[in-house]
């Protein structure tokens, strides 16, 4: 408050000039907080920001911060909404601790993020403050006891006539508000005003010139009034962009890879958070001859993608862990006809309906044994915005060449989450060959198992001489159901045989920091930014630990067990349930483990501790520091 | 035609002077012939028939033999007297006099010719300019304005395109325009307006669109405009086909890479694997896994070469059937040339050839694509089959998928064309397309080298599988509609088009249209893919007056007293070919001074047995620059040519359904046929209503007597009597039927009973089946195969009965579910405790 | 297309498919199982309509009906309880060259498969749904089913089935996008077979629900209906389908119908006092689910680049000239800079 009225006397150049010079801080990494009511466009503004800084060659990582409801009762505390943005001067592999800089459109939405702890100690708050002076007399306390508060817990809290600025320009404040923060963030944090336009007039293209002049002039009256206003600024390296890059979420990431695949069908029903893929895919599928399938359940999607991959051409459903939990009997199915098919799970918060827009690796054991009888299957986890577009591409190659079923793991983390990477080049051999009509060779079997690795030639409707029944029974190598003591036996066992023939392809992942020490850190998923910054700090420090990422987690690539013997302790680092010691009643017997720490200690018969929560968020890397340090003190 | 406003020519003074008996006595009969003329189309006397400065009878009467000397001397031996030839140069016929201002008539040219991408080929320039104003603004003083300027332009703009031709309408607009400004002698407000309208003009106008005149090229720049839309339009549907197989071809080659060794090589599985920059998987390693494991196999190497072959011709055609994403910015431009082969024959017929061998080519292609994208090519069957393809193995559809070869042929240049070719091409109905373009319609006196070519397009629509059109160019939107339709035609279609003779007098729009007004061009149509009749494929394009052996039209004009007089003139052959230099010889001008009775207007010539009628002058009305009316006399083989023309429009127009002699005949026929058998009909009618009456007037008298009679016997009761008076007539009635029907009728009471022959008389003994009830549970084919069998519709039959015992029988008929087995009667009699089978076999005899 | 149908290439081209190439393995069902009859009349369309066996796929769910593609000489795919329709429309929606019939017992269909029943009929993709009806779960050993007439007693209803039984076909004739709805009894093989003909012959989803009997645990079910042939009722109409003079002999009741009168084809459906046999309902113009979500464009590699770069510039980020001019710490709007 004060800083705004007394600003109004000083002179605006004058102001500029002192603000220049011994004010500006220079950082390397900084994390910026922007929510408001949903519906306010907290999140436009903080994608905006974001991707402009990408632009300028920041290391960029945004977090979409979502309430679970479409449109939660205006100023109420489990309504926030927004997005958070991290950015550094060089490359950025997660999301970071807490904010450095939080602008918010009302008081409530931050008293649920600073109790989280989403905040840095003495943090930037700035504050819509059309509240102190509204008609309604529970708000002017509601609002003042907020700002009182966190003053008193050392937040610097800057009360900005937001709207009141805004007026200035526009008859309606509420649209375009969040463009005057855009310009107070470009100020703040030094932005390149021209790259701001231009992300601006793409924003509104459709929506005409008016619209984008008028929010062009809320960019420059937020600049120029943080300009005037604040003594806050930042200089950040920019290094600029050398290569070409793109810059997108996960999702966003899994559809382009689906369409890089040369995949042709995508069924799925609708489920938070694996939705949105579907909804960018659904824009563009057809242009490539692909068809977004909604079906009319999970069940039915998932037997509409096999029946289209048996028809010629791998198919891929999208879903989330309540998702594919419906489908496991179509799971088996496609693990016993060896149909190829694509899964993509959004690992979300469980069990059960549990936590729909937060981030959880919960189903990995789910996954991997949730079907009865033996289902052996391909399960991989992506680690970056990069990987979800990669994963899908080599998910379709290996479903159709082991005729298998592929498991890819994301999580809400990675669906949401928007980082740049290299601009992919576009390979013909990504794409799944045609559907193969050319005549059968006489002499082969519908599953004409090779004795070694279990592999076989598949059949496609129209092949000449191929005809045969697929059957979910026991069957034959002619594919005919047969219960002989025999037959399940041998079909089991090369299904099997395809699993080790996989795993003998797969590279040993490498070590991050030295190959042996007093701690390794097992992550995988969409993590391992978090884990390796971390470790990174740890190290900085001379603490004597590594990590190692899986992205394969079945099956499991050779050399693993040698790296965990290099070390004296080994851990996992999830986002999973898992028992703590803490509890009284907990103990080496009945302690339940983290997924991943269950499967290592299971197969390498090492005694693999965990670190894990279900608290929804994404690991935050300082966590996972003094996680580390105290295991090491 | 408008009334046109004439000065015949200028009376002497003195015979204008009142008083003088002549000239008044003819004004008189003058003015008494105009009244009626109107009724009985009697020529009326002109006034010039009085005589000019005829001192006394005798001297006239002389000179009056030697005026119609001199006429028919040149009616009959074309000998001009001298010091007439002059007369009469800027002549023309009578009819066409209203229109010597061309410009001030709108009509169909300029022509705007749109570019391929839209699918509009041409378009008037007074149509667009038309619509332009009817859709700016409300109606009112402004529009009108606009209006007036926009013909004022419009006018301009078709004047500068016959002077240099190629102008493109947006430049004619931008220099029309500044013209009228520069010429108009408007000012202030009004030239402003004037500049307003024209300024909004020429942004609704101005587009760059070629503009073409009524010239000799306009049939080539038509078709040039018509052929590529056709072809896009005609070859869109099946170029997604087409893409299609394509599409499928390489999917095969595709498919099959993936079989190959290369695509189970690491450099090949790298790529596959799509891995970003950290691999996970060792691509050397997968490929040593899928080398060692035998997976799908690659196709035979003949199988992959012929696959390639294929696709190697399919592409190269591919483009020639225009892509189908790219319909839409598609240019419409044809590969294969459509650009015309001018006047070699022979040249067509080998650019038909090679065309050919290309087409022959191609479809090959096509069919072995589609053998091989289903499976379904086999050497054995095949290869032979393809060895042999030749044109005559390419259907109906696939010929009108050949590009056409396009023909011009100039009249002009007739001496060149390779006749023979020429028919040779008609004769085989070749996919060629010929632009037969005339500009001479008359012949003279000795035979014409290029008459004959006037006459191609009757010959050969003979033919009956040409397809033939005749329209002169100054009908643009039929000659398009004709282009059409010619290249719908699968065989060799000619369009016949007169372009107008540089040798005439008039311009060439208003000579190409007088070409079909005098019926020395009529429009037709000759369709043969339209049907098998005549009806269907003949087509008369409305020619004027279409009904009528002469176009006529009434003509007003003053005589000498200033008096108006009209009367319908025909315009022949004659009138046409007046206008033509060439034909000049035939025609002379008399001025008034040299008018004599026995003069007749051609039209009343022909009418008359002329070829005897000596002593009758033919002439025809022309009226000069000056507007003075002249009669033309016409010589005896002008004459001629009209009848003949004559004759062969009526010829046409019997073919075309008009005045035909036959139908006509039939018709009368039919007529008097249908007249008799009314007459009967009624005769016949009156004779049973009469006959009717009788009886009913019988039979009531009957009755009444009747019921008298019992009225007098039993007194009150008269039920009695009712039924015996109906019985009556029921007897009356029932008498005739009787008789005649009796010889007929046979009662089945009297009839011995027939022997009706028992269905299923076997069933009893032999063993049976209701095979066509079987449901095929193959409950008795397991059971007894020896016995029972299927039929080719999977139901069961008994194969041999003999082959089992009769135990089975009764077995498989206890077991069939839908209880269709018979057993029948034992074959064997002495089969083990036949009885029990026999026994249980009751239920299903 | 192209006169590809011209005879000169069909001379060359011709190969008939007889019936035994249409025959799988040897059928396994009970003696007298009435899905025999079924398979007849399946093999007979096959061979009359000389469809290609590599290019006809029979899709089915789990039961004794199910088993039916394995006895067939095409392409199968014998899937999960109350799958087999999603299955078969992933199997069409990419492949427009494929026959696809499914098979399905009532208890797949009308109970485990109910909401994949109602919405295949809503999507009215082309192909045939044969559903078997025996009126009860025979594989599993005679539990009741939707359709087991009410009272009768049967493994989990040892006191008679307490619920009245479900009519497929009005329930099918209620579902929007109902296009083809067909009943037969198998055991009158000539309307079975033409029946299922019609059915194939329709384009879009064509549903056909044949009364089979399921001699082992239903024996008398239809003893009534195989007792009096007039209790099955013909629906006649132009378009309908007509008795052989052989079976017409046998089986004389009619029923004049409309088979484009969708509420007359309800209520002939609701009939109780006598089976009603033939077309009931037929309406080609409804919109087929396969026509309009098929391929606008046909995919390929170019067309795949094409797509991927316009997203990737969509998304992208392009070496900028400004590059490392940022980050000075001045205001870096360029007008206040000047």
């Amino acid at each position: 408050m004060s800083s705004s009225k007394s600003s109004e006397a000083r002179h605006p150049s004058a102001d500029v000039v002192s603000m220049h010079g011994a004010r500006t801080q220079r950082i390397s990494d900084h994390i910026v907080e922007i929510i408001s009511d949903s519906g306010e466009g907290a999140q436009t503004a903080g994608q905006m920001f974001g991707t402009v800084s990408a632009k300028m060659g920041n290391g960029v990582w945004t977090v979409e911060i979502i309430p679970a409801e479409i449109e939660p009762p205006a100023r109420s505390i489990e309504g926030a909404s927004g997005n958070r943005i991290r950015l550094g001067s060089s490359a950025v592999t997660n999301a970071g601790d807490a904010a450095d800089v939080v602008i918010a459109l009302n008081e409530q939405v931050l008293i649920g993020r600073e109790a989280a702890g989403e905040f840095k100690p003495g943090a930037h708050i700035l504050l819509e403050n059309k509240w102190a002076e509204s008609k309604n007399p529970n708000i002017v306390s509601a609002y003042s006891e907020a700002v009182g508060n966190l003053n008193a817990k050392g937040y610097r809290v800057h009360e900005i006539p937001m709207e009141e600025e805004c007026r200035k320009f526009v008859d309606n404040p509420l649209r375009g508000k969040n463009i005057f923060v855009v310009g107070i963030l470009s100020y703040i944090y030094s932005r390149d005003l021209d790259i701001v336009r231009e992300e601006i007039g793409k924003k509104f293209k459709k929506k005409g010139q008016a619209i984008i002049d008028s929010n062009l002039s809320l960019l420059d009256a937020g600049y120029h009034w943080a300009q005037q206003n604040l003594d806050l600024h930042f200089a950040i390296d920019s290094p600029g962009v050398t290569e070409r890059q793109v810059v997108m979420n996960g999702n966003t990431a899994l559809a382009l890879g689906t369409v890089a695949s040369g995949m042709e069908v995508c069924a799925m029903y609708p489920i938070t958070p694996a939705t949105s893929a579907s909804h960018f895919l659904s824009e563009i599928f057809e242009e490539v001859g692909g068809v977004v399938h909604q079906a009319e359940d999970e069940i039915a999607a998932c037997a509409f993608a096999i029946g289209a991959s048996y028809a010629g051409k791998c198919a891929v459903t999208i879903t989330s862990g309540p998702g594919m939990a419906l489908k496991t009997e179509l799971m088996a199915l496609s693990v016993m006809g060896e149909i190829p098919l694509v899964l993509v799970d959004v690992q979300r918060g469980g069990p059960s309906t549990g936590l729909p827009t937060k981030v959880e690796q919960g189903d990995l054991l789910a996954a991997m044994f949730g079907v009865p009888g033996d289902a052996p299957k391909i399960i991989m986890a992506p680690a970056t915005i990069e990987d979800c577009f990669y994963s899908i591409i080599t998910a379709r190659k290996i479903a159709e060449t082991f005729r298998t079923l592929v498991v890819v793991l994301t999580d809400a983390n990675l669906a949401t989450g928007q980082q740049a990477f290299p601009r992919p080049e576009f390979k013909e051999e990504w794409l799944a060959p045609p559907v193969d009509q050319s005549p059968v060779p006489s002499d082969t079997e519908p599953y004409h198992w090779d004795a070694t690795t279990g592999l076989s030639a598949r059949r496609v409707p129209g092949q000449p001489n191929g005809m045969f029944t697929l059957t979910g029974l026991a069957h034959t190598r002619q594919g005919t159901v047969a219960y002989g003591p025999g037959v399940n036996q041998e079909g089991c066992r090369h299904r099997s045989l395809k699993l080790a023939a996989f795993q003998k392809t797969l590279k040993t992942p490498e070590v991050f920091g030295d190959p042996e020490g007093d701690l390794l850190i097992v992550g995988w998923g969409s993590t391992r930014g978090a884990i390796e910054e971390a470790v990174a700090r740890a190290r900085a420090d001379g603490l004597s630990v590594s990590s190692l990422h899986l992205k394969f987690l079945q099956p499991m690539a050779s050399g693993i067990r040698e790296i965990l013997d290099k070390y004296k302790r080994v851990m996992t680092v999830e986002i999973n349930y898992s028992d703590s010691f803490e509890d009284e009643i907990i103990d080496e017997d009945n302690r339940r483990y983290a997924n991943l720490a269950w499967l290592l200690r299971a197969r390498y018969l090492v005694d693999v501790d965990c670190w894990s929560n279900v608290h929804g968020q994404p690991i935050k890397p300082g966590a996972i520091e003094s996680m580390i340090r105290s295991r090491l003190q | 035609m408008e009334q046109a406003k004439e000065r015949t020519g200028a009376p002497m003074p003195e015979q204008a002077a009142p008083g003088d008996p002549t000239t008044t006595d003819a004004n008189v009969i003058g003015d008494q012939a105009a009244k009626a003329a109107s009724i009985t189309g009697v020529m009326p006397s002109e006034p010039a028939a009085a005589l000019p400065d005829a001192p006394d009878p005798v001297t006239a009467a002389k000179q009056q033999s030697e005026i119609l000397k001199a006429l028919l001397g040149f009616h009959a031996h074309g000998l001009r007297p001298g010091g007439q030839a002059g007369v009469g140069d800027g002549c023309w016929p009578a009819l066409l006099h209203p229109y010597r201002e061309l410009t001030a008539i709108r009509h169909e040219f300029p022509l705007c010719l749109f570019p391929p991408g839209e699918d509009r080929p041409a378009r008037p320039l007074t149509e667009i300019v038309d619509e332009y104003v009817d859709e700016s603004g409300p109606d009112g003083d402004e529009k009108e304005r606009l209006r007036r300027h926009a013909y004022q332009l419009e006018a301009r703009i078709g004047e500068l395109v016959s002077d240099n031709r190629g102008l493109s309408l947006d430049v004619a607009v931008e220099n029309a325009s500044a013209d009228l400004l520069g010429a108009s002698r408007l000012s202030g407000k009004k030239k402003q307006r004037l500049g307003a309208d024209l300024e909004r003009l020429r942004e609704a106008l101005s587009r760059p669109l070629g503009l073409a005149g009524c010239e000799p090229d306009l049939p080539c720049r038509l078709f040039g405009q018509v052929a590529p839309r056709h072809w896009r339009r005609h070859s869109a549907a099946w170029s997604e086909q087409l893409a299609m197989l394509v599409h499928d071809l390489r999917d095969i080659l595709r498919v099959d890479f993936d079989h190959s060794p290369d695509a189970k090589s690491a450099g090949h599985l790298r790529n596959a694997l799509g891995t970003g920059q950290r691999d996970d998987v060792d691509a050397d390693r997968m490929a040593a896994m899928l080398s060692r494991t035998r997976l799908a196999e690659p196709l035979p190497e003949d199988r992959r070469m012929r696959i390639r072959e294929t696709l190697g011709t399919l592409a190269r055609f591919q483009p020639v059937f225009g892509d189908p994403d790219r319909q839409a910015e598609s240019t419409g431009v044809l590969p294969f040339s459509i650009e015309p082969v001018s006047d070699d024959c022979a040249e067509a017929l080998s650019r038909y050839d090679t065309r050919k061998r290309e087409m022959v080519s191609f479809f090959r292609a096509v069919r072995i694509a589609e053998l091989e994208v289903s499976n379904r090519y086999e050497a054995a069957l095949h290869d032979g089959f393809f060895e042999s393809f030749d044109a005559s193995h390419l259907t109906r559809e696939e010929l009108s998928l050949c590009p056409p070869v396009v023909l011009l042929l100039n009249q002009a240049r007739v001496g060149d064309w390779d006749a023979k070719a020429l028919l040779g091409l008609l004769v085989a109905d070749l996919p060629v397309k010929i632009i037969l373009q005339l500009d001479c319609l008359g012949s003279g006196t000795q035979p014409d080298p290029s008459a004959w070519a006037c006459a191609l397009p009757r010959m050969a629509m003979s033919l009956g599988h040409v397809f033939v059109m005749q329209c002169p160019a100054s009908r643009p939107g039929v000659l398009l509609e004709g282009f059409a339709h010619g290249l719908d035609h699968v065989g060799s279609a000619l369009f016949c088009v007169y372009t107008g003779a540089p040798e005439s007098r008039l311009p060439p729009y208003l000579d190409c249209a007088s070409a079909t007004e005098s019926r020395a061009f009529p429009a037709y149509e000759f369709r043969p893919d339209r049907g098998a009749t005549q009806a269907e494929r003949m087509c008369l394009l409305d020619n004027p007056q279409q009904d009528g052996a002469w176009v006529s039209e009434s003509f007003g004009y003053l005589d000498a007293s200033g008096e108006t007089q009209t009367r319908e003139l025909a315009f022949t052959l004659a009138d046409f070919l007046m206008t033509d230099l060439r034909q000049w010889q035939y025609f002379w001008p008399v001025p008034p001074t040299h008018w004599h009775p026995n003069m007749v207007p051609l039209e009343d010539f022909l009418g008359m047995d002329w070829e005897i009628a000596v002593r009758e002058v033919p002439y025809l009305l022309a009226v000069d620059e000056d507007g003075n009316l002249h009669r033309v006399v016409v010589a005896r083989t002008m004459v001629r040519q009209v009848a003949r023309c004559g004759e062969r429009w009526h010829m046409l127009q019997e073919e075309g359904g008009i005045r035909n002699s036959h139908a006509l005949k039939l018709l009368a026929a039919e007529k008097d046929h249908l007249r008799q058998e009314l007459d009967d009909e009624v005769a016949r009618i009156r004779e049973q209503h009469e006959l009717q009456l009788e009886q009913g007037v019988g039979e009531l008298t009957r009755e009444i007597v009747a019921r008298i009679a019992a009225q007098l016997t039993l007194g009150a009761d008269t039920s009695p009597a009712v039924p015996a008076a109906s019985r009556v007539t029921a007897a009356q009635a029932a008498a005739p039927v009787a008789e005649t029907a009796k010889p007929a009728e046979v009662s089945p009471a009297e009839a011995p009973p027939e022997e009706v022959p028992e269905e299923d008389s076997l069933s009893l003994d032999e063993p049976y089946i209701d095979t066509p009830l079987c449901t095929a549970c193959d409950d008795c084919t397991t059971m007894s195969p020896q016995i029972f069998a299927y039929n080719e519709d999977k139901q069961a039959y008994i194969k041999d009965a003999g082959a089992g015992t009769y135990q089975e029988l009764v077995l498989a008929a206890e077991k069939c579910p839908v209880s269709i087995i018979h057993p029948g009667k034992p074959g064997n009699a002495d089969e083990p405790n036949l009885d029990e089978w026999i026994a249980r076999a009751k239920p299903y005899l | 297309m192209f006169g590809l149908k011209s005879e000169c290439v069909l001379k060359v081209d011709e190969e008939f498919h007889d019936l035994e190439e249409y025959q799988g393995r040897v059928a396994r069902w009970c003696p007298g199982c009435g899905d025999n009859g079924i398979l007849a009349a399946t093999q007979r369309l096959c061979r009359d309509e000389q469809l290609p066996p590599e290019k006809t796929v029979f899709v089915s769910g789990i039961g004794c009906a199910a088993r039916f593609p394995h006895y067939m000489g095409t392409y199968g795919f014998h899937g999960l309880h109350g799958r087999a329709l999603p299955t078969a429309q992933g199997v069409k929606i990419r492949r427009p060259d494929l026959k696809v019939f499914v098979n399905m017992g009532d208890g797949d269909c009308c109970s485990i498969g109910t909401a994949h029943w109602i919405h295949a009929v809503r999507m009215n993709m082309d192909m045939v749904a044969m559903l078997h009806d025996n009126n009860i779960y025979g594989l599993t050993k005679k539990q009741v089913s939707p359709t087991t007439p009410f009272g009768m007693t049967t493994a989990t209803t040892p006191h008679g089935s307490v619920l009245k039984a479900m009519n497929p076909l009005t329930v099918t004739l209620g579902i929007t996008n109902v296009s083809f709805v067909a009943q037969a009894v198998e055991w009158v093989p000539d309307l079975l077979y033409k029946v299922i003909r019609a059915a194939y012959q329709h384009k879009g989803f064509a549903f056909v629900r044949i009364l089979q009997r399921c001699p082992h645990f239903m024996p008398t079910l239809f003893d009534s209906l195989l007792a009096n042939p007039d209790s099955i009722m013909l629906l006649e109409s132009d378009d309908g389908v007509e008795l052989s003079e052989a079976t017409a002999k046998v089986y004389k009741t009619r029923e004049p119908h409309d088979t484009s009168d969708l509420n007359l084809a309800r209520e002939v459906a609701g009939r109780e006092d006598k089976v009603p046999v033939g077309i009931l309902y037929r309406n080609e113009t409804v919109p087929c689910y396969d026509e309009l979500r098929k391929p606008t464009r046909l995919q390929s590699p170019e067309q795949a680049r094409t797509v991927l770069d316009r997203a990737f510039d969509r998304f992208g980020i392009f070496p900028s000239a400004s590059g490392t001019r940022h980050g000075t710490g001045e205001g870096t709007d360029r007008r206040t800079d000047a």
